[in-house]
């Protein structure tokens, strides 16, 4: 993720033989730009909230504010900070991103789902459910999108790209 | 990566839009009076512990309707109840300040020294050292006992449960009513084996339940078994914070709110403890929620009305939930007439905005007579 390009940069990069409108697309412009950093901060509000709704909910409940500001604001770091991390490889951090808003909608919907279907369920387990299925799909889908992306060269795509920055 | 501020702008001021609606009731125009002679008056105060204009003028007028029931020993016995949470933030600190004294201290000397006058200070979880360790808790717990006893210079009044544990303790306003002491903040924290399993307390809740099944039970503790006020989940999003909070509390994150685990557990030992001993007390009063709120229950293993009155010193929105009698963001506090067969709740009130203290709502209820409602308030016409 490319979090502060210099003012007057310019990137251009050169592309032979793209096959493919997702590889070229993606040398192109800058791959998290917006939309991307928009779902990785989202995502990383979901996971750390569903973290704390985790401590909260397997425990007898959180107690002080400080606890609170630990678990959260710990998380968001550590969530928000692996997706910058990320940043060597654009391409690759945002298919990490989208698949991580991907997975927290699938694991939103599924946990709501399981937890509706139990017999003691209640308003905030449902809520606490929804929260933690969503934080879990975040995660396992960043994950999952970040190892399982293929380098442009190994699909066959791009060959050659250059950045000049003026 | 820029950061899409135009996208959370109108997403934050939407958000803020929407807070939790006060319900409002059409005003009573004045208080009856009572057709017979009262035979005992209780008083709930709650949630005082913050020294404040507010709390200066509610408690100014609750030492003179006090005064005015006693009438110097003349009168009929009379229980002021404060309902925990008597000294914000944690409690009485081992170091204290002029100010942490003078927080309990103005809802001490408010009462009167009239021999028929006694005072009960029930601790809530402010008291135990919010968010502190058992031990230290307790140590703040046994704190305030000491000052409510040197600061009591005469007066009649007593800190129940007074040694850390859940109790229940008891006291009888003669034959009129039994009171029922729970410490329901260690219920939140338990178990502690010093004070015996949750199990045994529920146990000993349900025996002296039993055992008072001929005359009106009323429970005091400081946390509620249902609220339309914050603490039972009714906020909106950035109400009291950052959308983080709201969702911990939707989600029951929060020990202190209703829907969190260790305070479902509570809620379940003590409707099981009610139903086990078939005689259901006919009101549970706490604080915690500052608000003013009358709700009637009624189900098997709940005590037939659940009276909120958290709002000497704070206040805060509560909606209409199911069984709602009367609900105020106002300051103030409840008083209980015992008449007879009847006993007549009235709450009293100031605005959130200040004003004189005044009657806001009256209803009577009967004990014998289950049938016989407190009736809901006419609705006024904007603030559903």
């Amino acid at each position: 993720m490319r979090s502060s390009r210099p003012l007057g940069s310019l990137v251009v990069s050169l592309c032979l033989l793209g096959v493919t409108p997702l590889g070229a697309s993606a040398q192109l412009t800058s791959p998290c730009e917006l939309g991307c950093a928009a779902v990785l901060g989202a995502t990383g509000f979901t996971a750390a909230t569903g973290a704390l709704v985790a401590r909260g909910r397997s425990t007898g409940g959180v107690s002080s504010v400080n606890e609170v500001i630990g678990i959260w604001g710990g998380s968001f770091l550590v969530f928000v900070g692996s997706g910058v991390a990320l940043s060597g490889n654009g391409e690759r951090q945002e298919r990490a991103v989208y698949s991580a808003g991907l997975g927290a909608l699938a694991g939103s919907a599924l946990w709501l789902g399981i937890e509706s279907v139990l017999p003691a369920s209640n308003s905030s387990r449902k809520v606490a459910a929804s929260i933690m299925g969503a934080a879990a799909g975040a995660v396992v889908g960043g994950i999952y999108g970040a190892v399982t992306y293929e380098r442009p060269e190994s699909r066959g795509g791009a060959t050659f790209a250059v950045q000049i920055p003026f | 990566m820029r950061f899409p501020c135009f996208l959370v702008a109108p997403a934050l001021a939407g958000l803020a839009a929407c807070t939790a609606e006060q319900v409002r009731y059409e005003p009573l125009a004045s208080l009856p009076p009572l057709e017979a002679p009262v035979d005992a008056t209780l008083y709930l105060v709650g949630d005082g512990g913050e020294v404040n204009d507010d709390r200066a003028a509610v408690l100014e007028h609750l030492s003179a309707d006090v005064e005015s029931v006693a009438r110097h020993g003349a009168g009929p016995p009379v229980v002021v109840a404060f309902l925990g949470d008597n000294i914000y933030d944690e409690g009485a600190p081992e170091v204290s300040t002029e100010e942490d004294v003078e927080k309990l201290a103005g809802q001490v000397l408010a009462l009167s020294r009239a021999p028929n006058v006694q005072g009960v200070f029930v601790p809530g979880n402010h008291d135990w050292a919010d968010g502190a360790s058992l031990e230290d808790g307790r140590e703040a717990i046994a704190r305030q006992r000491e000052w409510v006893e040197r600061m009591a210079e005469g007066r009649d009044v007593r800190f129940l449960p007074d040694d850390g544990c859940p109790g229940p303790a008891t006291e009888d306003i003669g034959d009129v009513v039994h009171l029922v002491f729970i410490d329901t903040e260690w219920l939140l924290r338990a178990p502690d084996a010093r004070c015996g399993t949750a199990a045994e307390f529920y146990e000993r809740l349900a025996d002296d339940l039993r055992a008072n099944r001929d005359r009106p039970v009323v429970m005091l503790s400081h946390h509620p078994l249902v609220s339309g006020g914050p603490h039972g989940g009714h906020v909106a999003p950035l109400d009291r914070g950052p959308l983080v909070y709201y969702l911990a509390v939707k989600s029951g994150v929060l020990r202190q709110d209703l829907g969190s685990r260790a305070y479902t557990a509570m809620r379940r030992g003590i409707h099981d403890a009610i139903a086990a001993s078939g005689a259901p007390p006919l009101v549970h009063a706490a604080g915690h929620d500052h608000t003013l709120q009358i709700i009637r229950m009624g189900g098997a293993g709940d005590p037939r009305y659940q009276l909120v009155s958290g709002a000497l010193a704070k206040t805060e929105n509560a909606k209409r939930v199911r069984g709602t009698r009367f609900a105020s963001n106002g300051f103030g506090y409840m008083r209980l007439d015992f008449v007879g067969t009847e006993v007549r709740v009235s709450v009293l009130a100031r605005a959130p905005e200040g004003g004189p203290v005044r009657a806001v709502f009256a209803c009577t209820i009967t004990p014998a007579s289950p049938s016989t409602e407190c009736p809901e308030a006419p609705l006024a016409e904007r603030g559903r």
